[in-house]
């Protein structure tokens, strides 16, 4: 009897000894999370992967400019005749529209890997790597969440010009959640809050990046880039003048030579391509020409009539070397996106230089108290690259925006920028006012069935 | 007290008589033998007690026995098989005692979680099914067999295919997204049941549209019993796994005696139940042509190419293929068993061997099955007993493609009529392009998927007597499964760069299940009346999945075979293989490495009963297990039960039509484990990278509060004997409501996710009654009748949803099912329809809002759904007779369901919604042709939008009466087998199948939708897409025993 109690009093020790193994297991296949940012190779790999969701075909890297371009009025929609893009023609969004339910998917996505590394970077000490590799990847992952909130703000909200205070932007995601956080219902922040926050992570940023950081990541000058261009679509022209100023006069970059240079890019850069001052990477799976189809003749989005002459009118290297016609019928066809070769990924550029060029003119004329050869110097700068006669004659507040704005047209046609100057500006799109929530994009079904309450487009 | 000298003498007096009474009964030596009443064999190993006494014997090999007992004593004969049984001596000295396997009888012995309790005494719901349900019968798997055989017991099999899925519900189904199959436990060790083939879409999954059956792999005639734990009483000692109900299966033991070898071999053969009626060439071209012209088009003239079909094709009147007959056969079974059983009153042994192989009704199904088993016991010493069981099967499955994946799928949907099987050069039609895949099932059944396992089951254990009353047992039960898959597809069937290039595939999943058990069992008397009986102890159990497989990446083509050649990276390739594709990366090896799970569990339970006739049961169990999360790593899972056995009481006792009663209730909690594992942990999976850096994201976030969904189970039941037990069986009543189910919760798509993995306020009820009836017709000496009824009902119901009221929020996405509060899982969600306007040849459906007839478009489609359709039937079971007369018996088996339907997934395109690609149901023929036409079917088009037709018009009704198994035997007398050695014979011829009784005009009513994941197993089974048919047998078996 002794020898029995003793007996299963050890085996009930050994039992105890294998209770924690047997109830504490992790899978093969993956990593938990408090074991993988214990390791910086580990953030850094978190912070690849945001950049692989903000630089993807479904976001910045495609449909950003796909979907501005869709809800302008600088295309011929002749050829949309169904799925997800014959909404925009009719302005009946559904929630399901698979382009919305991409690009909130996609960017949403890019935000959350940010968090994380935001995240990570704050609460470890990771003695392997400089203080200054934290501050880049911290800026980096700043950088990506302020423009995701930003560019997501503009493509699924009333434009700041309209009623920033009152009208709803996007749901503002600053903080890596937890599951409770996940499940607590969230509404929509209001549109200045959506700018507050991207301008918030822009300034975090440019304080933390380098100037230079490989060819194809954020650096400062891309983040005050993108300041210039929040500030300017919200028409604070003294901030944007400021970030543009800063971008043309200290950066060091150039406008380059040639207009097809930001658009033939291809494979990792070491270096900036000229006029571009950040490019995205593509890859195989971001063939930009794919949606815009180039095919001659069978081009999916060709250009509207108006704006091919008025790019035509223009002349210069823009008209002949960034578009042609097809032949029947004739239409104007954009090749900014042509495919390079078969499964060629070609890099698109975020944002470029001459956009600077163009908000520094345009800020000036807003402010005030300018000369009027400087603002057309400004512009002249972008027209010299194209191989078009500089402007030594416009004078006047009116005369010298419509020459810019009409710049802006030929310089930027169908990459997406066209749809936002009219909203800035307050003009109807393609006959509806600039802030009806018509023509807006659902906020997709997989946002809004987790909450009810949230508020529809 | 004063006791006064009359009073010792009366006293003295009355011994003296009652010395003399014993003197006049004396103890007489008494002889007899004790034999099987099914076959007449010697029954040994049979103890021999008589009655009030501690005098016992035991049978030997030839059944016989001796003991002393008084001429008015009364034998009491027991044993584990045949239960229980008294014989009043009445004066005689010798015996012929006949007895019966004790199925039906109240003493029967039932085997419980971790100890055996009588059935008498039982407050919990349990069915104990005899091994006759599942041999000498053609049964594919024990669980095939179950069908109609248990109270609330549904058995489902899923098709006719071989070494395919059973679907088994317990009481209803509970669960959402978890599995609701039943927990197995063989001889006390829990085992896997899951499918462990390649997920679908892994590009590994020969028969994606198939489960396969692990059970399959067992030998049915191995098994001694299968009892079915239903209730809290009975199940909630597997706490955390006993949410959908406790299968426990018993292998056969030794008994003592001669050594008795038994061979058992069946063979015979099988054909579909039913053939699904198609159009032929003719009537399909001319529908397809009256389509065209429906459409606005000229009809076909002759060498004008069908359009849009995957490759060009002119109509020849010759050519009119049935590709049912091509993808269908006859089927054929041999199974031979031998088995050995015996031993002496120290070691006893049971030994079999199976060979099992048999053609499928489907063209290319092969199943094999070979196996060993080796049951010891031993006694060790008056307090040490041993004992080891092991199984070993070896299963070979050539699985064939279903449903969407072709094979039978493809002949019933792609595989046009019009189409010949060969080309006129002998190649295989279709062959010619690379788009043959579902136009020709032929071409594509030869392909092969041949799915191997071997399976092991051991279970060692040795049982301490400690004292008298207390016992100690440990034992250590592993189950291993290794399963490899081959895939090799043929040349002609993939296509690679334009040229014809085979592949070849390998999976290997390994799982190690290993179990221990300890506990305590206290046997004692408390009182003078009382009597306890308690159990004690724990259990770790440690589950391992592994897996790795290699197979051609996408579009390439290579081998893991060494025959072939070696490219780069030490890959092997077709020698056809164009040297650009031998430079690439071209196998993928794929798999996740290594799953760990388990259990740490225990467990406690207590049955005290008073005077016999008052019964009390408490357990209680608790198990942590990996799979839940930090906050929840234990959970526990208390019953109560009680039970009264009134015919003990005065006022029954000596009623002449109650022989028992006994009322009992239950209430306990239970819970699904089964939810996979990792779910609450926060991890990173690899993803895209960015310049040059591979990425890596968060898959999922932190969850500790997850855990087990809940159950909690309420019993209340009536067991009776009635007129001298000729009449007995029980009423159960029950509910059941499972909650804290675990879903994918959908959460705002900006937190960068689409769901969490939560416990979220979903709930459902099952709610039943079970009655089941058996009778002793008739028992004289030649002619016995016996009959046993059992029918279940069971109301399935969501309570709550989460505040997911839209009906599309839960979607269970397969074949339109839905949880719907208010209504069955699964609810169908469909708008109804009415019928077709005898004007215009369209559908009509009707609206929500109105009630008016409107035909059906996309947008009317989604508008107006509603909750329609019963998928769950109104009341299911089994209905059993069995005759023996002399030597001949005769048993057969009706099982039915009522009141269910199917939604039939696939019919919307088999009847109008896809004639331009595929073969049509003969239904077509009443289509609507022309104003004023009345009818069910619509007119033929092209154009019509098949993807947004669905509607109630899907809905049929599966109601079925099927003779499931009849089995007509013969025993050859004794005396002629007896020349040849041979101590029983019997030869019988057993069916399956052969009757049905449906109005459903399908290819068979008993039918479950393919299955991939829990939640179409769950919500989705009553949708089929494409199913196959199922299979009827006849076959002749014979059963010596030396």
């Amino acid at each position: 009897m002794k020898k029995i109690l003793i007996l299963t009093f050890f085996a009930a020790m050994i039992f105890s000894i294998g209770c924690k193994k047997v109830l504490d297991q992790i899978p093969g296949d993956a990593q938990p999370g408090d074991e993988v940012l214990k390791t910086s190779a580990n953030v850094y790999a978190i912070l690849a992967a945001s950049y692989e969701r903000f630089t993807n075909n479904d976001f910045m890297g495609g449909n950003f400019t796909k979907t501005s371009e869709l809800y302008g009025d600088q295309i011929n929609f002749v050829n949309v005749t169904g799925g997800a893009e014959v909404q925009f023609t009719q302005r009946g969004f559904s929630s399901f529209n698979s382009i919305g339910r991409s690009l909130w998917f996609t960017g949403y996505e890019a935000i959350a890997r940010a968090n994380v590394v935001v995240k990570a970077l704050a609460e470890n000490n990771y003695t392997d790597i400089t203080d200054s590799t934290k501050k880049t990847w911290n800026g980096e992952a700043l950088f990506i969440r302020g423009v995701s909130h930003f560019e997501l703000t503009r493509l699924f909200a009333k434009p700041y010009t309209s009623n920033p205070t009152v009208d709803y932007g996007i749901v503002v995601r600053q903080k890596a959640l937890s599951a409770t956080e996940a499940q607590v219902a969230v509404q929509r922040n209001t549109v200045k809050e959506s700018y507050d926050a991207a301008i918030a992570d822009l300034k975090l940023a440019e304080a933390l990046l380098p100037a230079f950081n490989g060819g194809a990541r954020a650096t400062k000058w891309a983040a005050k880039a993108y300041l210039a261009r929040i500030y300017f679509n919200m028409a604070d022209y003294v901030n944007a003048f400021a970030y543009a100023n800063d971008v043309i006069n200290n950066s060091g970059y150039s406008l380059g030579t040639d207009v097809t240079i930001p658009f033939k890019s291809v494979g990792n850069q070491v270096v900036p391509t000229p006029g571009v001052i950040m490019m995205i990477l593509g890859d195989a799976g971001t063939q930009r020409g794919s949606f815009w189809n180039s095919d001659l003749n069978n081009t999916y989005l060709p250009l509207s009539s108006t704006i091919f002459s008025t790019i035509n009118a223009r002349g210069g290297t823009r008209a002949t070397t960034l578009t042609t016609s097809s032949t029947n019928p004739v239409r104007g066809i954009s090749t900014k996106w042509s495919q390079l070769g078969a499964s060629v990924g070609i890099n698109v550029p975020l944002i470029r230089l001459s956009e600077m060029y163009l908000i520094r003119a345009e800020a000036r004329v807003q402010n005030g108290g300018f000369t009027d050869a400087t603002v057309r110097a400004d512009y002249n700068a972008v027209r010299a690259v194209a191989g078009v006669s500089a402007d030594v004659t416009t004078t006047g507040a009116a005369a010298l925006l419509t020459a810019i704005r009409t710049e802006r047209v030929v310089e930027f046609f169908t990459e997406g920028d066209g749809y936002h100057e009219l909203r800035r500006l307050k003009l109807n799109i393609r006959g509806i006012a600039y802030n009806d929530a018509i023509g807006l994009l659902k906020i997709p079904d997989g946002e809004v069935r987790a909450n009810l309450n949230m508020v529809q487009n | 007290m004063k006791i006064s000298l009359k009073q010792i003498r009366k006293i003295c007096i009355m011994l003296f008589f009652s010395g003399l009474s014993v003197t006049a009964f004396a103890q007489n030596s008494i002889s007899g033998v004790v034999t099987n009443s099914k076959d007449g064999l010697p029954a040994s190993g049979v103890t021999v007690t008589v009655k009030g006494t501690t005098t016992a014997t035991q049978t030997d090999e030839k059944g016989a026995f001796v003991i002393t007992a008084p001429s008015n004593g009364t034998l009491v004969f027991s044993s584990v098989s045949y239960g229980r049984q008294e014989v009043a001596v009445n004066g005689k000295t010798s015996l012929a005692v006949s007895l019966t396997s004790s199925t039906t009888s109240l003493d029967e012995v039932v085997v419980v979680g971790y100890g055996t309790q009588q059935r008498k005494y039982m407050t919990g719901s349990v069915s104990k099914i005899d091994s006759k349900a599942f041999t000498s019968t053609p049964a594919p798997s024990f669980d095939a067999a179950l069908q109609g055989r248990a109270p609330g017991l549904q058995v489902q099999q899923a098709n006719g295919s071989l070494g395919g899925a059973v679907r088994i519900r317990v009481r209803g189904t509970s669960s959402i997204s978890s599995s609701g199959e039943p927990l197995y436990v063989v001889d006390g060790i829990p085992f896997s049941n899951g499918d462990n083939q390649a997920g679908f879409g892994s590009g590994l999954d020969g028969t994606k549209a198939n489960n396969t059956n692990p059970l399959a792999s067992i030998n049915q005639n191995d098994i001694e019993s299968i009892e079915v734990l239903k209730d809290a009483a009975s199940a909630a000692i597997y706490g955390a796994r006993a949410a959908n109900g406790v299968i426990l299966i018993t292998t056969k033991k030794g008994r003592s005696g001669k050594t008795q070898i038994t061979l058992d071999a069946i063979t015979g053969g099988s054909e579909i139940t039913r053939k699904l009626p198609q159009l032929n060439g003719a009537e399909w071209y001319q529908l397809y042509n009256e389509a065209r012209v429906n459409d606005g088009l000229l009809p076909l003239g002759p060498n004008q190419n069908i359009p849009g079909l995957p490759l060009s094709y002119v109509y020849d009147p010759k050519v009119n293929t049935d590709w049912i007959d091509q993808t269908t056969q006859r089927g054929s079974l041999y199974e031979a068993n031998l088995s050995a059983r015996g031993g002496n009153d120290k070691t006893r042994f049971f030994l079999s061997g199976v060979y099992r192989d048999e053609k499928g009704v489907l063209v290319g199904n092969k199943f094999q099955r070979i196996g060993g088993r080796v049951n010891i016991d031993n006694k060790a010493s008056d307090r040490l007993d041993l004992g080891i069981q092991i199984g070993m099967y070896s299963t070979r499955n050539n699985e064939v493609p279903t449903s969407f994946n072709g094979g039978i799928g493809a002949a019933q949907s792609n595989a046009l009529p019009i189409f010949p099987v060969l080309n006129p050069n002998g190649s295989y039609f279709g062959t010619q392009t690379q788009y043959n895949i579902f136009i020709n099932p032929v071409a594509r059944l030869q392909n092969t998927f041949i799915n191997r396992s071997l399976r092991t089951f051991a279970n060692v254990n040795a049982t301490l007597k400690i004292t008298k009353e207390l016992s100690f047992r440990s034992e250590i039960g592993l189950d291993l499964l290794r399963q490899k898959e081959n895939t090799y597809e043929q040349p002609y069937n993939r296509w690679y760069q334009n040229t014809m290039l085979a592949a070849g595939s390998e999976r290997q999943v390994d799982i190690t299940n290993i179990n221990n058990n300890n506990y305590f069992t206290y046997n004692n008397k408390i009182g003078s009346n009382g009597k306890l009986d308690a159990t004690v102890g724990f259990a770790v159990n440690t589950i391992k999945f592994h897996e790795a497989s290699y197979r051609p990446q996408s579009d390439a083509v290579g081998y893991v075979n060494p025959y072939f050649k070696t490219g780069t990276a030490g890959l092997a390739w077709s020698p056809l293989a164009p040297a650009a594709v031998t430079n690439g990366s071209p196998v993928t090896a794929y798999g996740s490495p290594t799953n760990e799970s388990g259990f740490i569990s225990y467990f406690a339970r207590a049955n005290y009963r008073f005077m016999d006739k008052y019964l009390l049961g408490f357990s209680v169990r608790a198990d942590g297990s990996p799979r839940f999360g930090e906050n929840n790593r234990f959970g526990y899972f208390p019953a109560v039960s009680a039970g009264w056995i009134a015919s003990d009481e005065k006022f029954l006792k000596d009623s002449r039509v109650i022989n028992y009663l006994k009322v009992r209730t239950s209430y306990g909690l239970t819970g699904n484990a089964e939810i996979g594992d990792y779910r609450f942990l926060e991890l990173y999976n690899p993803a895209g990278g960015y310049a040059g850096t591979n990425g890596l994201r968060q898959g999922s976030l932190a969850n500790p509060d997850l855990t087990w969904e809940k159950g909690q189970q309420f019993d209340l039941g009536i067991d009776f004997g009635l007129l001298k037990n000729v009449l007995s069986g029980s009423i159960s009543f029950y509910t059941k409501k499972s909650k804290d189910l675990l879903l994918n919760k959908p959460v705002q798509r900006s937190t960068g996710f689409d769901n969490l993995a939560a416990n979220v306020d979903v709930q459902i009820r099952n709610r039943g009654i079970e009655l089941v009836l058996n009778s002793n017709n008739i028992t004289t000496k030649d002619f016995k009748w016996t009959s046993s009824l059992n029918i279940s009902r069971n109301e399935n119901k969501v309570l709550t949803v989460a505040g997911f009221d839209d009906p599309d929020f839960l979607d269970l996405s397969e074949g339109d099912t839905r949880v719907i509060a208010g209504y069955p899982l699964g609810q169908n969600y469909l708008p109804i329809f009415v019928g077709v306007d005898p004007q215009t040849g369209v559908t009509l459906i009707r609206e929500k809002a109105t009630g008016k007839s409107i035909p059906l478009t996309a947008a009317s489609q989604n508008a107006n759904r509603v909750p329609v359709g019963n998928p769950i039937p109104d009341f299911f079971g089994g209905f059993e007779n069995t005759f023996t007369y002399k030597g001949f018996d005769l048993g057969f088996l009706f099982t039915f369901q009522y009141g269910n339907e199917i939604y039939d997934d696939g019919a919307k395109f088999q009847i109008g919604g896809r004639l331009n690609e595929w073969n049509q149901r003969r239904e077509l023929l009443n289509r609507w042709q022309k104003p004023g036409d009345i009818t069910e079917v619509p007119k033929v088009l092209l154009t019509v939008d098949a993807n947004n037709s669905n509607s109630s018009r899907w809905l049929y009704d599966v109601s079925f009466l099927r003779l499931r198994n009849i089995n007509l035997g013969y025993t050859i007398p004794a005396n002629i087998v007896s020349r040849a050695k041979i101590t029983s014979a019997r030869i019988y011829v057993a069916a399956s199948n052969i009757l049905t009784f449906t109005k459903y005009a399908g290819w068979d009513p008993e039918v479950v939708r393919y299955r991939f994941n829990n939640g179409a197993s769950n919500g989705a089974s009553n949708a089929p897409y494409l199913p196959s048919p199922q299979a009827k047998s006849l076959n002749l078996g014979v059963s010596i025993t030396l």
